[in-house]
């Protein structure tokens, strides 16, 4: 376990439940002081430094490594190139199944991408492994790269996402167009993007024998604790691995990627602790990028301004070798009721890092597009276009015709659209102008993100002292797992927060499962929700069987857990403290384990989406055409909310993300290199504070009985879907032109 | 070529050696275990290793070690005076304006500076001073509520004090 | 790598052109150490100069202001006399990236980088600012247009460093200004940038003027049609649209990944334009 002491929360309101306080983050005084220790910040004895050299060409082969120069150099311990890096076990390049990624670990000299490792040196210092690396003096013999959607061959991909189907067809699209009144079709584009999380990945690796300990960011332990056991050719039980903080992961540091192994690899040659720590510009290569899209919409609409007709086709590209498919077009699969909707994919292969999830992936760039598509039938139309969205409102799963578990996005168009003032908003483009001559504009998205679920355990154990404990391999990236999970512990155990300890953030306690997918509260938390069910109902076993307790014998009457007592359920001033029950029984504490996964059955009958609405203001400069968004208000509904505080901060940040996509965020690639030219955070923009207006987000009610027992639906990607349309159509809101390539930027706009 | 820097962090005198090449950052988070301070990107961009040379804030990352001689440097490590939190420490935590964490050290230090030249800044004044500090969770709006209303507690902490010693009081 | 500090001109102008490797001026540090950190520049000296008295202070001198090499865009800022005489230089100094880069980038650093782009520049070439650049031949005075040779080199030779920037007594009626345009609001690098200095008489009539563009050729340009354009106008409409046709024409760019040479083109003459207004009301104010 890593030694760390969270701290509780300060204020301490008591209302019966922990589950929806607005509690203050329990790892935030070690954050606020500099004291949370992140992967790069463990320094252990007899640690070495080690720096990976990357490949500044997109497809070849290196044919020469200065590999003599480099160990010459004062401090280097040893440089690993494919001729002497440690067998492995397991084989980099095998895909037993979908979630595992082909991993560039020195394999052989073939270069697949630029930025992909193709040495790395370890020595005492950062800056001897530094000048090492650049003493290596790569040469390559190269090819010309495959770099944007037109250089390969399309292809239709056997599955799309996370294993989805690449074609959905549902009604006859070709009829629907053809029986239209108005009916558009429209290409939108998006670009490369990365996930630039602040902390880049590190990691801090030690081998004792056939054990391995690593400090390095994880979303997903279990899982990484599996592919290093694969790889190495140990038992997972031998390998600890440590994430209590990340620094920020997106999806980057969901799986495993190959430079965290790398550095494994080189702790296991040199048989001394190193750390291997990425710089900015080698996130852009190895560890997944979203990639670029061309989307086609077309739409077709009767005169009342109903679809008949909706037709999704993303292009999108993966790497030459291994398999990640942006899902676009899924993303309108539930939001509008259509007779006909067709959502297909294609593909082309180029030379570039395997891109990977990526904050939404497949809402974010199809809602952007879809978005847009449908606000360009709305103008055809005539109509408001939330008006428009009204008339096509989806009051089942359009594509299965299954109800929906909850979905209160009426009630989010209805609060956003007063909150911002929507009323106000005149149909004619270019019509709004402030006292300083710029051009406003309004523009409304739909959010859409479906709830989804993966598997995770956790153990309670309740103490003869009257405290608890709940473990589970969570992990915080800072959305606030362990915060809002602690509050579900607590409830779990029917205990007040601060007597439950509750442990997290190491591969030694049950696996937690992936934080992504916006699943990690939801899976996680009926987990530890089950975990706590099952020990209470074995301490609830103990009083009911013992004659001396006043809950003898209260059978099928069944007890409720609450502040360290159970209760009667049908009389609830018979009651008994835990500590007398275990002090009874003779016990110092019962545990139990408790698993969180999705209810099939449920699943099966019900549409599961998180919804939400997002309005945007835009001020453009008539002459410059630059863009400021100077409101944005956004209405979700997505469950039950365990902690209002930090799911706004996620609410909130999706917005911001949706304002990058919109505005900012592209990889810009050259197409001779196949490099990205812009691998810096001065080139590769997202939004600074400056950028941004103050946002505002409502919490719109929902009560969800199927989707889990918790009622929780996931809010950490639905932010930014709905934003993107909604910036880019309060931009065609104020200047009248359309633009439907993202990033939005003013030579575009100006044309 | 190694360099013997005799300097002031958080108030202490330190003496380190280090590499003529060495950057402030590094020798604050590899010599002297202070890892507060952290790398982003090592080019200025992103704020997140935030510190105050001779009461400038700089980058760590773009300041050589060796320049750090003589000079006062303050890390987030000394912004608490021992269990007692700064005010604006203090309302991050309160406010929960924070997420994963790494930038939070840089824009507590950044709001310090900015605070003490300006107790009372607008909130534009507050976007555009922390510009320099990204946060890719993000967490921009609570970020600069809670420095605005750290802002508006130390003025009204301050007129108290001031109201209680003019009407002859001590203040506490 | 070796590093000094000297405490004077002389040792710094000794120390490199005794250096037979590559050596380099440390003043704010904010490009140097960019550099040195992705091992674009290998150098085997760097000269802190930040030790030396006259470089780290802003001296009247003529009735202008003589600014040190070292002295920080923060420091210049909190300048009042210098931000009085010259707003368009110091807002254009510091607009230089983020609270944090001016806390340690300076004005000659910005020069002395000679990126076309550099923010301070087109500011200081249309206040007709001077270099004072000291080496091992002596000392001697150069327009700030003339230091830098091309994208990333400079006219400097060996053992050569710019000491001070020198801004001449502001005259009456005079008033300058610098614009840039960038994509974000922010922490970003001009896309265009435009500085204007001019002169107006007692009826509002422009004498002189000196218009100066960033980051739309290989090194900043000083527009002298642009500036013609308002010699003699009183900058009424006619006068503002020619000025900024001229300074369009004047523009060279390269579509890069900023913006299309088109737009850059067009946004210089926007820029230009808006730049002399400011400029204009800020002479007027010193006229009264």
């Amino acid at each position: 376990m890593p030694e760390i002491t969270l701290t509780q929360d300060p204020v301490h309101l008591r209302h019966g439940s922990n589950i929806g306080r607005p509690l203050t983050r329990r790892d935030g005084l070690l954050k606020v002081t500099g004291a949370a220790r992140y992967a790069a910040d463990n320094n252990p004895k007899g640690l070495l430094h080690a720096v990976v050299a990357v490949s500044t060409v997109a497809r070849g082969r290196v044919v020469a490594l200065d590999v003599e120069a480099a160990m010459a150099h004062p401090g280097v311990v040893e440089v690993m190139t494919p001729a002497n890096r440690p067998a492995l076990a397991g084989d980099p390049d095998a895909k037993p199944n979908p979630l595992v990624f082909r991993l560039d670990l020195l394999q052989s000299d073939r270069v697949r991408y630029a930025g992909q490792p193709i040495a790395l040196v370890v020595a005492e210092t950062l800056e001897a492994a530094t000048e090492g690396a650049v003493l290596l003096a790569p040469r390559y013999e190269s090819e010309p790269p495959a770099v944007g959607l037109d250089d390969g061959e399309r292809f239709v991909p056997t599955a799309v996402g996370p294993g989805a189907p690449a074609e959905l067809r549902h009604g006859d699209v070709e009829a629907g167009l053809a029986a239209a009144a108005q009916a558009i079709e429209a290409t939108y584009e998006t670009p490369p993007q990365y996930h630039n999380p602040m902390e880049p990945h590190a990691v801090v690796a030690r081998w004792d024998g056939d054990r391995l300990t690593l400090d390095t960011p994880s979303q997903a332990m279990a899982m990484a604790r599996l592919r290093l056991a694969a790889l190495f050719g140990i038992p997972p039980e031998n390998i600890l691995i440590r994430s209590p903080f990340l620094g920020g992961g997106f999806g980057c540091k969901g799986l495993l990627s190959g430079p965290q192994v790398l550095g494994v690899m080189a702790a296991r040659l040199v048989g001394r602790p190193v750390k291997l720590a990425l710089t900015r510009a080698q996130l852009y290569g190895p560890v997944g990028h979203r990639s670029p899209t061309r989307q086609r919409l077309r739409l077709g609409a009767d005169g009342e301004g109903r679809l008949t007709a909706l037709e999704h086709h993303t292009l999108m590209s993966s790497s030459r070798f291994d398999e990640f498919f942006e899902p676009a077009s899924n993303a309108s699969h539930a939001l509008y009721a259509s007779p006909a909707i067709a959502t297909l994919h294609e593909a082309v292969r180029l030379d570039c890092g395997t891109p990977m999830f990526m904050r939404a992936p497949g809402e974010a760039p199809g809602s952007a597009a879809l978005e847009s598509a449908v606000d360009e039938m709305a103008e055809a139309c005539g109509l408001d276009p939330l008006e428009f969205r009204l008339r096509n409102y989806a009051e089942v799963e359009p594509t299965t015709g299954r109800p929906f578990s909850s979905k209160a996005l009426r009630e989010c168009y209805a609060r956003g659209a007063e909150r911002f003032g929507w009323e106000r908003r005149p149909l004619a483009p270019r019509s709004l102008r402030d006292e300083h001559g710029l051009l406003v504009g309004w523009g409304v998205g739909t959010a859409i993100f479906p709830a989804l679920m993966f598997e995770a355990e956790a153990r309670a154990v309740i103490r003869r002292d009257g405290g608890g404990t709940v473990e589970i391999g969570a992990c915080d990236m800072g959305q606030g797992a362990w915060t809002a999970l602690a509050q579900i512990a607590a409830d779990a155990v029917g205990l007040d927060g601060e007597r439950v300890e509750f442990r997290s953030g190491s591969s030694d306690l049950p696996d937690g499962g992936i934080a992504g997918g916006s699943a990690h509260t939801a899976t996680a938390g009926s987990a530890i929700h089950s975990a706590g069910a099952a020990v209470v109902a074995r301490l609830a076993e103990l009083a009911m069987a013992d004659e001396r307790s006043p809950l003898f014998g209260a059978g099928n009457a069944g007890v409720v857990a609450r502040d360290g007592r159970l209760h009667r359920r049908d009389d609830e001033s018979r009651s008994e403290g835990y500590a007398e029950i275990l002090e009874r029984a003779g016990l110092a504490e019962v545990e139990a384990r408790g698993k969180g996964a999705m209810d099939a059955a449920a699943q099966q009958r019900y549409a599961m989406q998180a919804h939400g609405a997002v309005f945007a203001e835009v001020k453009v400069d008539p002459d410059l055409g630059q863009v400021r968004v100077t409101r944005l208000v956004g209405a979700f509904a997505a469950g039950r909310i365990i902690n209002p505080r930090m799911v706004v901060s996620q609410y909130y940040g999706g917005m911001i993300w949706g304002v990058s996509f919109a505005l900012h965020e592209q990889a810009v690639m050259d197409r001779r290199s196949g490099r990205p030219m812009n691998a810096d955070l001065a080139g590769y923009h997202i939004p600074v504070n400056a950028d941004l207006p103050a946002l505002e987000t409502i919490l719109v009610e929902e009560e969800d009985p199927h989707v889990n027992a918790l009622g929780i639906k996931g809010v950490g990607e639905i932010g930014i879907t709905g934003t993107v349309g909604a910036i880019a159509n309060a931009v065609w809101h104020a200047t009248g032109v359309r633009v439907r390539q993202f990033p939005i930027t003013l030579d575009r706009l100006l044309g | 070529m190694t360099v013997t820097v005799t300097t002031t962090i958080n108030g202490d005198a330190e003496e380190f050696v280090c590499e003529a090449d060495e950057t402030l950052l590094d020798v604050l988070r590899d010599h002297l275990g202070l890892t507060g301070s952290k790398e982003g990107c090592a080019t200025g961009d992103c704020g997140a290793c935030s510190v105050m040379l001779d009461g400038r804030l700089v980058c760590s990352c773009l300041v050589l070690a060796a320049e750090a001689e003589g000079r006062q440097v303050e890390t987030i490590e000394g912004m608490a005076r021992g269990r007692e939190l700064h005010p604006l420490q203090q309302k991050f935590l309160d406010a929960a304006a924070l997420q994963c964490g790494i930038c939070t050290p840089g824009f507590l230090v950044a709001a310090k500076a900015l605070l003490e030249r300006n107790p009372d800044p607008s909130e534009t004044e507050v976007r555009y001073w922390l510009a320099g500090n990204l946060c890719r969770c993000t967490g921009y709006d609570k970020i600069v509520r809670a420095v605005l209303e750290t802002a508006a507690d130390m003025k009204s902490a301050d007129m108290k004090s001031a109201g209680m010693k003019s009407a002859g009081m001590r203040s506490a | 790598m070796r590093y000094e500090a000297p405490e004077t001109l002389d040792a710094a102008v000794a120390l490199l052109a005794g250096e037979s490797g590559l050596a380099k001026v440390l003043a704010g540090g904010t490009d140097l150490l960019v550099q040195l950190r992705s091992g674009m520049i290998e150098p085997a000296l760097v000269v802190d100069i930040k030790r030396i008295a006259e470089t780290r202070r802003i001296q009247e001198e003529s009735g202008g202001f003589r600014i040190g090499a070292a002295v920080s865009g923060a420091e210049m800022g909190e300048h009042a006399g210098l931000k009085a005489a010259w707003p368009g230089v110091v807002e254009a100094v510091e607009l230089i990236g983020s609270t944090q880069v001016q806390g340690r980038a300076t004005a000659a650093g910005n020069l002395c980088n000679a990126s076309p782009a550099a923010d301070s520049v087109p500011a200081l070439v249309a206040a007709g600012a001077t270099a004072r650049i000291v080496g091992p031949g002596g000392s001697r005075e150069l327009p700030v247009e003339a230091v830098a040779a091309g994208p990333g080199r400079t006219s400097l030779g060996r053992g050569e460093i710019v000491a001070s920037l020198f801004l001449p007594a502001r005259g009456a009626g005079q008033g300058d200004a610098y614009l840039r345009f960038i994509p974000r609001t922010e922490m970003d690098i001009a896309v265009v940038g435009a500085g204007v200095c001019l002169t107006l008489d007692g009826d509002g009539r422009c004498t002189r003027a000196r218009v100066a563009l960033g980051a739309v050729g290989p090194r900043v340009i000083l527009a002298e049609a642009a500036a013609a354009a308002l010699v003699g106008t009183t900058l009424d409409e006619a006068a503002l649209d020619a000025l900024a046709e001229a300074a369009s024409a004047a523009a060279t760019p390269i579509d890069d990944k900023r913006g299309t040479a088109d737009f850059r083109r067009r946004v210089a003459g926007v820029l230009a334009r808006r730049t002399a207004v400011i400029a204009r009301d800020r002479a007027k104010g010193a006229a009264a």
